[in-house]
């Protein structure tokens, strides 16, 4: 386990590559954490993206957010 | 089955967990643990990992939600539990100061590498010394176009305005 932590992969990617469940993957590398072995590494925060942009809430469709949006009021 | 996700985040003891449990139509899957750091000052448990609450939106729809740790020491899970969010809620106890530093380096985390959409949700509003929605937008320095919303976590209706008025902000920015 703690061979795959390379300061690129993500917890997604060595939970992924060592077949573990994700979850599983946070509680050893937090183990790891507490125990000073490793550390955390924040991606590369990349220039943020335009109002419009392709990003996940412009991706929604309006139709979608309507049927939400009856169902929370109708509660 | 499509599944959309929201997110509630926050600072510790802001009230993620009981807004997720006044709106989830299921027993929200909770992993409160006993608080064993400063946390316990506050309250005798706390979120450790996250909560999960669902909401059926019709046969082929569910909303999920999901609430992040608030503790700095769990803030791997936030970038899991934030992947494909549709939009996010930060709640903030407006009788906290002390804890608005800590907001404002929650928001920072979530909003520097995604454009997402997001409110705040001055909760316990109920408190005589809570602040105003008004003076939270202040001292969080939140531009006028974020909407910055009472809220009492504990009360339904309250819960319920709050992720109307983040599906507005999504439906803005939707796709016809």
């Amino acid at each position: 386990m703690i061979a795959r932590i390379n300061g690129r992969d993500t917890l997604a990617e060595i939970a992924q590559k060592t077949n573990l469940k994700e979850f599983d993957v946070c509680r050893i590398v937090y183990g790891f954490l507490t125990a000073g072995l490793v550390e955390v590494v924040k991606k590369p925060v990349p220039m943020p993206l335009a109002r419009g942009g392709p990003v996940e809430t412009s991706r929604v469709k309006r139709s979608l957010v309507n049927r939400i949006i009856s169902r929370i009021k109708g509660m | 089955m499509q599944t959309v996700k929201m997110v509630i985040s926050g600072a510790v003891n802001a009230g993620k967990t009981e807004f997720i449990r006044s709106i989830s139509e299921i027993e929200v899957v909770s992993t409160e643990r006993r608080a064993t750091d400063d946390t316990r000052m506050i309250k005798k448990e706390t979120t450790v990992a996250m909560d999960f609450g669902r909401i059926a939106i019709g046969p082929d729809l569910v909303l999920h939600l999901f609430g992040t740790p608030g503790q700095k020491r769990f803030d791997f899970m936030w970038e899991i539990l934030s992947e494909g969010m549709l939009g996010l809620v930060i709640l903030v106890d407006s009788t906290r100061p002390e804890t608005f530093r800590e907001t404002n380096r929650i928001i920072d985390f979530f909003i520097s590498y995604r454009d997402t959409a997001y409110v705040i949700a001055a909760n316990k509003q109920d408190r005589p010394n809570a602040w105003s929605p008004e003076e939270l937008r202040l001292a969080l320095r939140q531009p006028p176009h974020i909407k910055v919303l009472p809220c009492v976590a504990s009360d339904r209706e309250s819960v319920k305005n709050v992720l109307l008025e983040l599906l507005y902000v999504i439906q803005e920015r939707s796709e016809e």
